[in-house]
């Protein structure tokens, strides 16, 4: 029997939800009806909020504008790469920031986290000169390399979940005779599954919406990927918007798939308790 | 004998731990970074030599009447934009931090305007804050108050910018949420056994532990907020009339439109700069209220 | 047997790799995403390469607007430049003054061919346009023009004859209080706003018959020229008249400001193809727009922009791009005869696939061939299109007028000063250049 507080509460929560929903959901909405709009309807006035007729030839002619399936398995690649060096560098370099205690460490974390706060406008034409040397350029390298030594910001934020573990754990592994490998392995990266779910899910993002780095580094259109696909809809001679949000929906696809993963997974990792306290 | 070899482990295992980020900071961050601190002493057409000038770019940064106009409303984007960004981030948590069912679907709602392309997400920024059509000033109306000009008042377009950044306060919301479970389900049910009311259990239970995702938040926003620049250079180019003017447009205007990557780096090392002094702040006073574990 | 095996072996590995080796490779870069024009350029290509057996030419689309180079500097620092770039024209000269550039015309002299001839077949605003320091950097491509459009359904329901479009200025302001609604203290319906879309600083200074810079003396002077100041004033009377903030307002409903909002300079909606905006001064582009885009029943009609007594009639200034050779190109003399071709026999093709205007005079006829009545307007506006000043500041220049001419639309400042300041801050620069 739930009491009237707890029926409330309910009704409250479901209520600001439903505004959430709507404004969250506003961009999404706008984006899939525009795609369905036939051109003479795109400057309506007022703007509609539902086509007169679906038209799905939008979505068709969207992915041939540029060669689309290309650029999505190079968004693919780019991506895949650059999550897996997340992945790989950023706990690691936290746990050693964190867990380990020795001299200095404050200041190394501190000078690996100042190097994001330089824009990097002006740091992107030296940086293209260190890629030239290396001769990776027009290759995905620039793009996935970097992510395999550590991003400033993923490594603070898993370094901020690490300290919040109980040091007695530690302890009792190193009392146990594991080697700190074993321990980052088996102890550590355990604990601080959610985490890292946020940040594969952020470097995914982040490396799928990123057209400065792309757009420079690369000089072949079979390596383009997607964000480079979605300017060249703008256009002085009349922009298609539709054609544009058709392209821009089956873009956001794979992230949402990836987020609903990474969510369902979230939620079953954090099922068990008791581990604190 | 054994405390030496002991120590010569140490070394090479905290070695082996943070060699990727040292490794990244030689080999990709350090050369640009001193390469952008000599240009900022340069007039550097990027394909003519660099022409050495000393001081003039900086000095001629304090007489730059869109610099400093471009630096105050970047100050006001950074006064908006972390703590609107932190409330937001935290109320969305709370509301999506309990499991029931379709919680799924309404996280995934949360996140998805940080996942749609910006200009999609531009354009229906533009349709919510129509002064005619659009919803906030419609909610306005029905309370009776004459919607402004969120898009085009100069006054009014960082506010706008602000708030429909808040779109994007899912990302924060999804680390917040992540403290939130780490805290010991046995700690709300004693103080809900010890009679304590909703914002009590929040204030001294909730919000203390998950200090380190705020002050994470806290550092890493600032120094987004400091170099903020898609949404005003996509929506507005900078305008109304320069009212949406950060100094990391201003700077990209100058290293790429007028070719000057030399004034463009003095002003990123300012930035830079205030950034280092802000961040060394948090830190310092950090102490005083994190609480880790 | 053997013997004959291995010589004719020999042979070849002789012969192949000199064959191959004959063939140069050269990239192109443009930015046309547009796919008409991109299958035209890639047609056009294709002819080249069929009629220069010994040079293959690589496309790369690189999407990006107008003036933002990031790709090309970031690439020519780096040695990774292409060898031909589709550019801005207006850059040129920043450009070329920047080193970023290689000079065409010593190349296109190599080649042996008449460059004196070769720049009378181009208009000469265009020409102008690709020199600095005495040479030629790029060789013209396309262009645009700017002319008043207006919408006749707009006109007749104002009781204006949808034939006669205004002619003078007095005729402009007259027909705009006619066509402009207002309903419960907002605007409904506009007539004419002068400085939305097109009608930028130039475009008014240069109606009004007013000058901005002495190429002679190497200075600007559009802040002491009476006529700029008389167009400026004009435009600050228009935003008292109407009141800027109601516009605004307007302007705003449509996703859009005069001087801000609008998706990285695209238009979420266009105002007068809405039928809320009854004539608005715009480029040739709109007619591609109005054909994609507008409404079933638009009607609309283009003129030369309407212009004061004692100023300019069919005035108007041109834009566009051409080709150019980024310093550092592997291949400049092959990039410098596919320039060649692209810039002459390439553009009637482009004129007549696209439509778009050219600065081949021998491809106008042909454009007009193929083109709607409208696009004649623009046509005959050429010859005597105005190009912006060209000078290595031309950027800043631009974005000077514009913070002037918004300073003195939302009345922040006297046209007089705001001008001057501009004035003086850009030939600051400007000096930095002349030696």
């Amino acid at each position: 029997m739930k009491t009237k507080k707890e029926i409330y509460d309910v009704i409250m929560r479901f209520l600001f939800l439903i505004i959430v929903t709507v404004v969250y959901m506003a961009p999404f909405f706008w984006m899939i009806s525009t795609s369905l709009k036939p051109n003479y309807e795109l400057y309506d006035f007022p703007p509609r909020l539902m086509p007169s007729r679906m038209d799905f030839s939008n979505y068709l002619k969207a992915v041939q504008r540029f060669p689309f399936f290309v650029y999505f398995r190079n968004s693919l690649i780019i991506t895949g790469g650059a999550i897996l060096g997340t992945l790989l560098s950023c706990p690691l370099v936290a746990y050693g920031l964190s867990i380990l205690q020795w001299k200095g460490r404050e200041i190394i974390f501190f000078l690996i986290l100042s190097t994001i706060m330089l824009p990097n406008i002006v740091t992107l034409i030296p940086t293209f000169l260190i890629f030239r040397k290396l001769n990776m350029i027009n290759t995905f390298w620039p793009l996935i390399l970097p992510s395999f030594f550590g991003h400033p910001f993923y490594i603070f934020l898993i370094r901020q979940f690490l300290l919040t573990l109980p040091r007695d754990l530690f302890e009792a592994a190193k009392i146990d005779g594991a080697s700190e490998f074993q321990i980052y392995l088996k102890v550590a990266l355990p604990l601080i599954k959610p985490i890292l779910l946020i940040v594969a899910l952020f470097q995914f993002i982040s490396s799928w919406n990123d057209y400065l780095g792309p757009l420079i580094y690369l000089m072949d259109e079979k390596k383009y990927p997607l964000a480079l696909g979605l300017p060249q809809f703008l256009d002085r001679y009349g922009t298609l918007w539709n054609q544009m949000m058709a392209a821009a929906t089956i873009a956001v696809i794979p992230t949402i798939i990836f987020f609903i993963f990474a969510q369902r997974y979230l939620l079953e990792s954090i099922k068990f308790t008791g581990l604190k306290g | 004998m054994k405390k030496s070899v002991k120590k010569i482990q140490k070394i090479l295992t905290i070695l082996f731990f943070i060699f990727p980020g040292l490794f990244g900071l030689v080999m990709f961050k350090l050369y640009p970074i001193f390469a952008s601190l000599f240009f900022s002493f340069t007039d550097y057409y990027v394909t003519l030599s660099p022409k050495w000038v000393g001081f003039e770019n900086f000095k001629e940064l304090f007489q730059d009447f869109l610099f400093l106009k471009s630096l105050q409303n970047t100050f006001w984007y950074f006064i908006g934009l972390v703590p609107i960004g932190l409330i937001v981030g935290i109320v969305l948590a709370l509301l999506l931090v309990k499991d029931f069912k379709f919680i799924s679907f309404f996280r995934a709602v949360m996140y998805l305007p940080s996942v749609v392309p910006i200009y999609a997400f531009a354009v229906v920024a533009l349709n919510f804050f129509n002064p005619y059509l659009g919803f906030v000033n419609g909610i306005l109306a029905k309370l009776g108050i004459p919607g402004p000009l969120w898009t085009s008042d100069e006054r009014l377009v960082k506010l706008t910018l602000i708030l429909i950044a808040q779109w994007g306060a899912g990302q924060q919301a999804m680390i917040f949420m992540a403290a939130m479970k780490d805290i010991p389900k046995e700690l709300y049910e004693s103080a809900r056994i010890d009679g304590a009311s909703k914002w009590q259990i929040f204030n001294k239970i909730t919000l203390p532990l998950i200090t380190p995702a705020i002050l994470y938040y806290f550092i890493t926003s600032s120094i987004l907020a400091l170099q903020f620049f898609e949404l005003p250079q996509i929506m507005f180019g900078g305008g109304p009339n320069n009212a949406s003017l950060s100094v990391a447009i201003y700077l990209y205007r100058h290293a790429f439109r007028y070719g000057n990557m030399g004034y463009a780096s003095a002003m990123a090392w300012f930035i830079f700069l205030v950034s280092l002094l802000i961040s060394l702040l948090y830190f310092k006073t950090s102490k005083k209220w994190v609480i880790y574990g | 047997m053997k013997r004959l095996f291995g010589f004719i072996l020999l042979v070849m590995l002789i012969v192949i790799p000199t064959v191959i080796l004959g063939v140069v490779e050269i990239t192109f870069w443009h930015s046309m995403t547009n796919p008409v024009d991109r299958k035209c350029i890639e047609k056009i290509v294709e002819e080249f390469q069929k009629t220069h057996p010994d040079i293959k030419v690589k496309i790369v689309v690189v999407p990006g607007s107008e003036t933002d180079i990031t790709k090309l500097m970031t690439a020519v620092a780096g040695g990774t430049g292409p060898d031909v770039y589709y550019l801005d024209r207006f850059t040129v000269s920043q450009r070329a003054a920047y080193g970023l550039l290689e000079p065409l015309e010593d190349y296109l002299i190599q080649l042996g061919y008449d460059v004196e001839a070769l720049k009378k077949e181009f208009f000469d605003f265009a020409i102008k346009e690709c020199t600095w320091n005495g040479k030629i950097w790029a060789l013209p491509w396309d262009t645009d023009a700017r002319a008043l459009y207006y919408n006749k359904k707009l006109f007749k329901e104002a009781g204006l004859d949808p034939n006669v479009p205004p002619r003078t200025l007095k005729e402009l302001e007259e027909y705009a209080t006619k066509l402009t609604k207002k309903v419960a203290g907002r605007y409904t319906q506009v007539g004419f706003i002068p400085w939305a879309f097109q009608g930028w600083h130039y475009t008014w200074g240069w109606v009004f018959g007013g000058d901005f810079y002495d190429e002679k003396n190497k200075k600007l002077v559009f802040a002491d020229n009476p006529k700029v100041i008389r167009a400026f004033e004009w435009l600050g009377e228009w935003a008292k008249k109407y009141n800027v903030k109601e516009l605004e307002a307007f302007m705003s409903s449509f996703g859009m400001s005069f001087s801000g909002a609008s998706i990285g300079g695209a238009e979420p909606i266009n105002p007068f193809l809405a039928g809320k905006l009854a004539m608005v001064v715009d480029g040739n582009w709109l007619l591609a727009q109005i054909k994609e885009l507008a409404p079933k029943d638009f009607e609309f009609g283009i003129a030369p922009i309407p212009a004061p007594e004692d100023g300019e009639k069919n005035s108007t200034w041109a834009g566009g791009w051409s080709l150019v050779i980024p310093k550092g190109a592997k291949y400049p003399k092959e990039a410098a005869k596919f320039i060649y071709y692209m810039a002459t026999i390439g553009q009637v093709t482009y004129a007549i696939d696209t439509q778009h205007l050219p600065t081949l005079k021998r491809a106008v006829p042909e454009l007009l061939r193929v083109s709607p009545p409208e696009q004649r307007i623009f046509a005959e506006l050429l010859p005597t299109a105005h190009v912006r000043p060209v000078i290595p500041v031309g950027a800043l220049l631009w974005d000077e007028l514009t913070n002037a001419m918004h300073a003195v639309i939302y009345g922040e400042k006297k046209v007089v000063d705001a001008l001057k300041e501009a004035q003086e801050k850009v030939q600051k620069e400007l000096d930095k250049w002349i030696k």
